[in-house]
């Protein structure tokens, strides 16, 4: 006799399922579109660049001495027109020698870079907080952000910029990619740089190709200031501040597009703890998200954008729980305290469900040259059983953490991310 | 006295004089009649110099007579001298001929109207006499400089680049600062009046002379009204290298004020050459205006040359590493490191650290110095080249720490002294009490933010100031500048075809992935023919792809090219760039013109994204088989100056080839252990040192020949056995390589190293080298690559490569595989609710 159990593990099941076999559909068409992107930019290379825009570049930095040095000496070295780029080194409070640095470098680039200080009423609020300040004092046609621990390819500003002022009517921002600079340095890196892969070309490139839907990653885009003016900048509460104006810009009436060969490499957390405390403050910000927006966007009638606050939804509580769940209806199984009755090759569909995951990273990896080889598969295989199963920790802390937020002051907070430079 | 016997006591007397120079400190005081050993010229800021060296002091007068100068000295001299001057505008040679009991020196002037200064310093006694052009002396022709105010004679200046160290005392001890003079372009105005032309001006800087940031060409310029500023123009340039271009347009019709900015590369020492090329046109219609009287140009009088410098009395050390780097391909070997002999291993590495700086400052430039121990300073060296003395205090004699002012104690301190002496030439001291308070020295000095306070000619700086922790650079960058791959700008100057070959090898252990391209950024002159002017980029003489050169582009202009895709780790990228130039002009001939240019800036770059492999160790994979950047050095008993010198240049080319950073520890042979050897190794001793330590070499040794013989698998053939150079590279036990360089009788010349490792013939895993440069190499450990350059690879690599970059295949399969389990999940379940 089938009991509740039986019925609830169906459910988790399904939910498993569905997830993973949407990825499976989002996984080709980011594969789909992982061709027509290199034909998009071939043409762009063919074609004259013509009259560019003028760009303000903003870099939030919050005692980042190891790397701000080579990130802004890259962005001074970007492929863009003299006098058309100011880029401004947005000093967050910084307790170390990050501003010094960025003055010192400030001071050769002949007038590229600013460094402005934030005020000490207003610093050390998040990254929004620094954002909205450094946008109070741009002066560029477009509004270009990269992380302090960013260092962009050459010709990275100049696609985000194309791409923007050809969709001019549409577009809202242009997003690029994100590598992992550090990828090699331990096992932990190497799991960060395939789920980057695999997050870019299945949730940003897959969904952009299927339905127009893409997410601000934080680093690497462009949007147009005076959109972004309108909008009052981003929304300092947010912890997740890129994907909450992601949201705002739809709501706007215009789309963001990814575009990969618009490449930044970044640094990833080298060490667990500091990766368990940056992928909380991820989920929280995630789950803000979805309480500002859950029920607003419903009665919008925005329904492509509220069908990816439903797939964020499914992705962080329906199908972490159904995981969590069957695990514990596992354990139920093994303690004798609770069995289910019904039959069938679960050991198989388990061990299909990692298949499955390895498969989807393989199509992902095939679209990112060079990340195609056997040992990143056998990394996903082995990621599947670890690092995709810590993700549970991070979700029920974050719920956790956030329900807590409720009852007290002083709203939200930030986590600074260490780098190892 | 017999006159022979006189002349033989004279010539022992100056050998021994000449000897004495070069080992002992000091002027050894010698009585007799020969008392003049030496005569020297040079130049000085308002003109000439002689100086002539006396054993002691002596009476002496000054006549002049015509264009002639005569110095008569109350002295004898061995024999008869005689030279010419550096570029100068005062006097062209002398000639040193002894008349009776004295010495009469005649100079020939190159005008009667000369100023003369002449005086005596002491210690070591000599007679310095100074010719300058009168300063009123009317010039017609050629513009003269406005010459800086001579300075009052150094109190206490100034041996020569000869003798003991090859030092000059350091006058003063700060200096004056920058100074500055400006040197008019013309004494009266001159007109053009023809559509093209070309008007060169001459500025004279002297080789004693650091010149700053600041210098600029002041124009002042008239044109006619009529000038069509769409296509006049008139393009400045400092010897030969375009710097700016004036567009003729109504903001300069009369006396148009413009300062060009000119950087101090651009100017050399001696004679600069300032060009003015314009190209004038009334009307764009084409053959119509050649003859028209409304073309015309006037450069005023009022133009000047502003030139800010330093003198070399005063070179600080945050000039380093002027003078010493500015080198060319005619001058690669001008600097020399100086250590002391019976060096300790912390000063050969403090030597490298500073040669491995300037490497990666400057991968692409030729330079060869030679790192030497003190008693192989010879008199040629210290008078032809620049010198840096690194080493322990008490290692260098007297003379050298009164030359460079060294403080009595320097007890928790580096020392750090530079000057430039009368010929031009750098010297530089770093010293302390310790090998490793030298190494600090020498780290501080090459660090950018820390010589930038180093706003003095010598400082003391305590050892435990802190220095920031040295940062290997990553290798993963993919994006690589022409200026750090090849010499910066190319420049095109002139109308029609231009060509240059660029050619970047990429390294071996690179497997090409993504796009490779190459990102060209480019500018050039305003008034280039769009629809004639073009830049195109060949790849193995097929054009690739072009780019129009046209008014929008003429600021910043970008030409994205993909790089063929079958290039791969270990082969030339190979390109050229080729442009041809054309103007907005009539077609009524073949008219050359400097008024069009084209730079390809150096911030241009290659793309070149990859993932890094394993390849085999071979000698002809150096540096790359170097899996990191840390390398100890083991030096064996009797290393001299060739072979630390062909270490130095070995390194310094690894250096450059390498795009990571390279970082030395030094150490005696007696610290090497075969057994416990860790991290990548190089060792550079003889080869019975070597056999000695336990190091598995594949030859053997003859004690009673001296000679390298036979060992397993390598047979010797005789010739290369005594004087046979040994390269072999090891697998130590920890899987790190040691590159194993020996010698049999004694220390190979340089060349023997150079020529093998510069002209990259040394191949397999061990090489022999012999006198007369024949490689013969032997692959032991490691198969022959086939075809040579290609690296072997496992038989599953060519399966997993045919996958890889085939994204279509591996999509079908990826896709194919997830229906499959689809399917297989859905029979699943409809299974399920069966039961």
């Amino acid at each position: 006799m089938i009991g509740p159990i039986d019925y609830v593990f169906i459910a988790c099941l399904v939910v498993i399922w569905s997830v993973l076999l949407y990825h499976v559909v989002l996984s080709y068409a980011g594969y789909r579109y992982s061709l027509s992107a290199q034909k998009e930019k071939e043409r762009l290379d063919e074609t004259p660049i013509g009259e560019l825009p003028s760009v303000t570049v903003l870099v939030p930095a919050h005692n980042e001495e190891a790397v701000i040095e080579k990130t802004l000496l890259a962005l001074a070295a970007m492929d863009y027109p003299t006098g058309k780029v100011e880029i401004i080194c947005i000093n967050d409070g910084s307790r170390d020698r990050t501003g010094k640095i960025a003055r010192k470098i400030s001071e050769s680039s002949k007038g590229k870079i600013r460094v402005l200080d934030v005020p000490k009423e207003r610093s050390g609020k998040g990254k929004s907080e620094a954002l909205n300040f450094g946008l109070e004092h741009a002066s560029g046609e477009i509004i270009a952000v990269y992380d302090a621990d960013n260092t962009p390819e050459r010709s990275a500003l100049l696609y985000l910029v194309r791409n923007l002022v050809e969709g001019k009517d549409a577009l809202g921002a242009v997003i690029g990619k994100f590598r992992t600079r550090n990828q090699d340095r331990n096992l932990l890196t190497r799991f960060i740089n395939l789920e980057t892969i695999f997050f870019q070309w299945t949730t940003q490139a897959g969904r952009w190709n299927l339905y127009r839907l893409a997410t601000i990653p934080g680093t690497n885009f462009v949007v147009w200031t005076e959109l972004l003016k309108s909008l009052k900048g981003w929304d300092p509460k947010a912890l997740t501040e890129d994907t909450e104006l992601s949201i705002r810009i739809y709501l706007a009436g215009k789309f963001i597009k990814m575009i990969p060969y618009a490449v930044t490499w970044e640094e990833e957390p080298e060490r667990w703890p500091v990766w368990f405390r940056q992928r909380t403050r991820w989920a929280m910000g995630n789950i803000y998200v979805l309480k500002k927006y859950f029920l607003s966007l419903l009665f919008r009638g925005k329904f492509r954008l509220y069908w990816d606050i439903l797939y964020m939804l499914l992705i962080y509580f329906l199908f972490l729980t159904s995981v969590t769940t069957s695990l514990v209806i596992f354990l139920l199984g093994l303690t004798g305290i609770g069995n289910i009755v019904l039959e069938g090759p679960f050991n198989i569909l388990w061990f299909l469900a990692a298949v499955l995951f390895v498969t989807e990273m393989g199509i992902s990896l095939t679209a990112e040259p060079g990340e195609d080889r056997a040992t990143n598969l056998t990394i996903a295989l082995v990621m599947y059983f670890t690092y995709s199963q810590l993700w549970l920790i991070v979700m029920f802390n974050a719920l956790i953490k956030s329900f807590l937020s409720l009852f007290r002051k002083g709203g939200h907070f930030w986590v600074k991310t260490e780098r190892a430079g | 006295m017999d006159l022979r016997l006189s002349g033989k006591i004279c010539v022992v007397r100056v050998l021994a004089c000449l000897f004495a120079g070069l080992f002992v400190t000091g002027v050894l005081s010698t009585p007799g009649e020969c008392t003049v050993n030496s005569v020297r010229t040079g130049i000085q800021p308002g003109g000439a110099r002689i100086v002539v060296d006396l054993d002691r002091a002596s009476e002496y007068s000054v006549s002049r007579s015509g264009s002639e100068l005569r110095i008569t000295i109350n002295t004898g001299i061995a024999r008869q001298l005689s030279g010419n001057f550096p570029a100068n505008r005062a006097a062209s040679s002398y000639r040193a001929l002894p008349s009776g009991n004295e010495t009469l020196v005649t100079v020939v002037l190159k005008s009667p109207e000369v100023s003369v200064r002449h005086f005596k310093l002491v210690k070591p006694d000599r007679i310095v006499i100074d010719i300058s052009p009168e300063s009123k002396t009317a010039v017609s022709d050629t513009p003269t400089p406005k010459i800086a105010p001579a300075q009052a004679p150094a109190p206490a200046p100034a041996v020569p680049a000869t003798g003991a160290q090859g030092l000059v005392p350091a006058p003063g001890s700060f200096g004056k600062g920058p100074q500055t003079f400006n040197s008019p372009l013309t004494q009266v105005d001159i007109s053009v009046g023809s559509v093209f032309s070309s008007q060169s001006f001459f500025v004279d800087i002297s080789p004693t002379w650091k010149i700053l940031d600041g210098s600029y060409i002041h124009l002042v310029l008239s044109h006619s009204q009529t000038t069509n500023p769409r296509i006049s123009n008139v393009v400045v340039n400092v010897n030969n290298d375009p710097v700016y271009t004036i567009v003729l347009d109504r903001n300069n019709i009369w006396k148009g004020d413009i300062k060009i900015p000119v950087s101090p590369e651009y100017f050399g020492e001696g004679t600069n050459t300032i060009t003015l090329n314009s190209y004038m046109r009334s009307i764009e219609e084409q053959c119509q205006d050649i003859d028209n009287p409304g073309n015309w140009m006037r450069i005023h009088r009022e133009s000047f040359v502003h030139v800010r410098y330093i003198p070399g009395s005063d070179l600080r050390l945050m000039e380093f590493t002027s003078p010493f780097f500015e080198t060319n391909l005619n001058h690669k070997e001008n600097s020399a490191i100086v250590i002391p002999d019976g060096f300790e291993p912390g000063e050969a590495e403090a030597a490298y650290e500073m040669l491995l700086s300037w490497a990666r400052s400057s991968r692409f430039k030729d330079f060869r110095p030679k790192v030497i121990p003190i008693s192989e300073l010879t008199t040629e060296i210290a008078s032809t080249f620049h010198i840096i003395y690194l080493g322990r205090k008490e290692k260098f004699p007297k003379s050298v720490h009164d030359a460079f002012g060294t403080p009595a104690s320097i007890k928790g301190s580096s020392y750090l002294s530079s000057f430039l002496n009368s010929q031009g030439k750098g010297r530089l001291l770093i010293t302390a009490e310790t090998s490793q308070g030298v190494s600090f020295g020498v780290r501080a000095l090459m660090l950018p933010e820390l010589r930038e306070q180093m706003n003095v000619r010598n400082l003391s700086l305590a050892l435990d100031t802190p220095l920031p922790q040295r940062k290997a650079r990553s290798e993963l960058d993919a994006e690589l500048p022409f200026s750090q791959i090849f010499t910066g700008d190319v420049v095109f100057r002139g109308t029609y075809s231009h060509e240059r070959f660029l050619s970047f090898r990429v390294p071996p252990q690179w497997d090409l992935k993504g796009t490779p391209r190459i990102v060209l950024r480019y500018r050039h002159s305003p008034v280039l023919n769009e629809r004639k002017s073009a830049l195109t980029v060949d790849f193995e003489d097929v054009p690739r792809k072009s780019a129009p050169l046209g008014v929008t582009t003429s600021e910043e202009g970008r030409l994205d090219v993909p790089v063929p895709r079958d290039i791969k780790g270990g082969d030339f990228l190979n390109f050229n760039l080729r442009a041809y130039l054309d103007i907005d002009t009539f077609d009524c001939g073949h008219n050359f013109t400097e008024a069009a240019w084209l730079v390809v800036d150096k911030s241009s770059y290659l793309h070149l994204p990859h993932t890094l492999k394993r390849i085999s160790p071979l000698l002809e994979h150096l540096p790359h088989t170097i899996s990191d950047g840390n390398v100890n050095v083991y030096l064996g008993p009797g290393t001299d100056g060739n072979a630390l010198t062909s270490l130095g240049n070995m390194l310094i080319y690894w250096q450059q080839n390498l795009l990571g950073d390279l970082f030395l520890s030094v150490k005696n042979l007696s610290a090497f252990s075969w057994d416990g050897a860790v991290g990548n190794s190089i060792v550079l001793a003889s080869v019975p040192d070597i056999r000695g330590k336990g190091i598995p070499i594949s030859v053997g040794y003859d004690p009673a020949k001296k000679s390298i013989i036979s060992g397993p698998k390598v047979p010797v053939v005789p010739e290369f056995g005594e004087r046979a150079v040994l390269f072999q590279l090891l697998s130590q036990k920890d899987s790190s390589l040691a590159l194993v360089m020996g010698w049999a009788r004694s220390v190979p010349g340089g060349d023997i190293f150079n020529d093998a490792i510069f002209r990259n013939r040394l191949r397999g895993d061990i090489c022999l080298v012999a006198p007369d440069g024949r490689v013969v190499p032997f692959y032991l450990e490691t198969p022959e690559p086939e075809p040579a350059g290609k690296i072997s690879r496992e038989w599953y690599m060519e399966i997993v490569d045919k996958f890889r970059g085939d994204r279509t295949t591996l999509g079908i399969f990826a896709l194919g595989t997830s229906l499959v389990l689809f399917v297989l999940f859905v029979s699943l379940v409809r299974s399920m609710k069966k039961r």
